[in-house]
């Protein structure tokens, strides 16, 4: 469903962020790509979103390039700060904001705010300004936000960032609803342990490349320290998968 | 991410390694010419910012593509002055001779300003900055040149960090289809504000941050005597005006445009 096809990206200052990228992502996967800081995921995510073109090498979603604007409609991003992505004054018209950008008639805007944000759990404070929200609702938010454009593919940078324990739980629940609805999932961070027991598959990528890729078993994640990545913490102690939701 | 544009760039040519005193006054010194709105004086100023983007050693392509923002800003300046500057119109349309070379005139020269601030910025830290302004202040009492100083560089610090969260939050409007937005009003809205939020937090924070780590006005500062070598560029930039204004006074003693 997503194919990423040799992608390179230098940015103006000389850095290589990445260095021939290639991955698919079947229909539903939910895939983790985890890596040190500055190891690039955040700009091939930002490439995987459209908001960014590459400096070589191509992008796919169902065959659509990442110019047209259906690819572009397929595809949600969930930034890293979500201050950054929260624009509306309360919790309402940030939700609306991309839907009335899409120019759907009122009732549809409507139905689907009114969707996202019972979905997220931000029914009973749609009127409440933007700035008193916690962490973690102004993170469901940024995911409402996304969830109102209903896209197939979700992309999240480091989406535990800021989090305490039952914010993180928060969000990796609503994520476990999004697989279950059969959206395809695509999430950064270097914090493997908290998603590991839910992920398909996992990347490691480091100075730019996608070093190893597979299901995330033992074998691959002894190898996450070699790549500046801890591994989770059943590995020490031999045991099975844990998920944060137990 | 990635801007450059009035972001420090760092490399290693003679202009990043000039004082930043003598870099201080030559940039006063130039921009004061831009007062005159005479063609010849900014034609005189396109040629030495080109010379100082080479000198400087400066990716000129990619700053002019960060500076597209400014370009509209421009443009919109171009706009109103032919709009609104009285003259006797052309081809039966709104617009004066005069308005349209009023306009040009005023966006050349905001356009040579923007780039002075760019060229400035890129080949000087914030921090020498600081202390180039405490040098000058040092002998005027009861003027805190200290106080000056740190407006200033926190000023050169935050005006490219507001620049970086604005193309943030305008990605961040990107992946919702803000550019679809008809309204433009809509569209300043859900761009101005949230980044004026933003600017005022962040002076919020950068606050407690300097008191939490003890600022004060009165801690101890070494500033290196300025080498006599370094002022050779400044006065020669300093004989070229003297020169120019002579030459333009003499052979051009009529207005040129404007």
């Amino acid at each position: 469903m997503i194919e990423i096809q040799n992608i390179h990206h230098r940015y103006p200052d000389g850095t290589y962020a990445l260095k021939g990228i290639d991955l698919r992502i079947s229909k539903g996967e939910f895939i983790l790509i985890c890596g040190p800081n500055g190891s690039g995921k955040t700009t091939l995510i930002r490439i995987m979103a459209g908001l960014m073109r590459p400096s070589s090498g191509n992008i796919y979603i169902n065959g659509f390039t990442s110019n047209s604007l259906e690819f572009r409609k397929m595809v949600g991003i969930v930034f890293q700060d979500p201050d950054n992505q929260i624009v509306g004054e309360t919790v309402k018209e940030d939700v609306a904001f991309g839907p009335e950008n899409l120019g759907l008639s009122k009732q549809e805007i409507k139905n689907r705010v009114d969707r996202a944000l019972a979905r997220m759990g931000l029914k009973g404070i749609e009127e409440k300004p933007c700035y008193l929200l916690s962490g973690g609702e102004k993170r469901r938010l940024a995911i409402a936000g996304v969830m109102a454009m209903e896209p197939e593919v979700i992309l999240f940078d480091e989406p535990f960032s800021h989090l305490d324990y039952p914010g993180i739980r928060e969000v990796l629940s609503y994520m476990i609803q999004l697989k279950k609805e059969g959206h395809t999932l695509v999430v950064t961070t270097h914090d493997v342990e908290k998603i590991i027991a839910h992920i398909d598959r996992i990347a490691i990528l480091k100075d730019g490349e996608i070093k190893i890729i597979g299901p995330p078993k033992e074998d691959l994640l002894k190898e996450l320290p070699k790549f500046g990545v801890r591994p989770p913490c059943y590995l020490f102690f031999k045991g099975e998968r844990i998920s944060w939701l137990d | 991410m990635a801007r450059l544009a009035l972001h420090y760039i760092p490399t290693n040519s003679l202009l990043h390694r000039w004082d930043p005193r003598c870099k201080f006054f030559s940039l006063i010194l130039i921009t004061s010419t831009l007062l005159y709105l005479n063609i010849l004086w900014l034609i005189l100023n396109s040629i030495l910012i080109g010379v100082t983007f080479f000198l400087a050693r400066l990716p000129f392509r990619r700053i002019l593509r960060d500076l597209r923002g400014f370009m509209v800003i421009i443009f919109f300046i171009f706009f109103f002055q032919i709009i609104f500057s009285k003259g006797d119109g052309i081809w039966g349309l709104p617009i004066s001779k005069e308005g349209i070379l009023i306009g040009l005139f005023t966006s050349w020269r905001l356009f040579l300003l923007i780039g002075y601030a760019v060229i400035f910025t890129s080949i000087t830290r914030p921090r020498e900055v600081r202390d180039a302004i405490i040098w000058l202040f040092k002998p005027i009492p009861f003027i805190s040149g200290k106080r000056i100083g740190l407006m200033v560089s926190l000023s050169m610090r935050f005006f490219s960090r507001v620049l970086d969260q604005a193309e943030e939050i305008r990605l961040a409007g990107k992946s919702r289809f803000s550019e679809f937005s008809k309204n433009p009003f809509r569209k300043i809205k859900f761009l101005a504000f949230p980044i004026l939020r933003r600017s005022f937090l962040e002076v919020e924070e950068v606050s407690f941050a300097l008191a939490s780590r003890g600022y004060n006005e009165n801690y101890p500062i070494d500033l290196p005597k300025l080498p006599i070598i370094h002022l050779v560029p400044f006065f020669l930039l300093l004989i070229c005006i003297i020169f120019f204004y002579v030459f333009t006074k003499k052979f051009f003693a009529y207005k040129v445009f404007i």
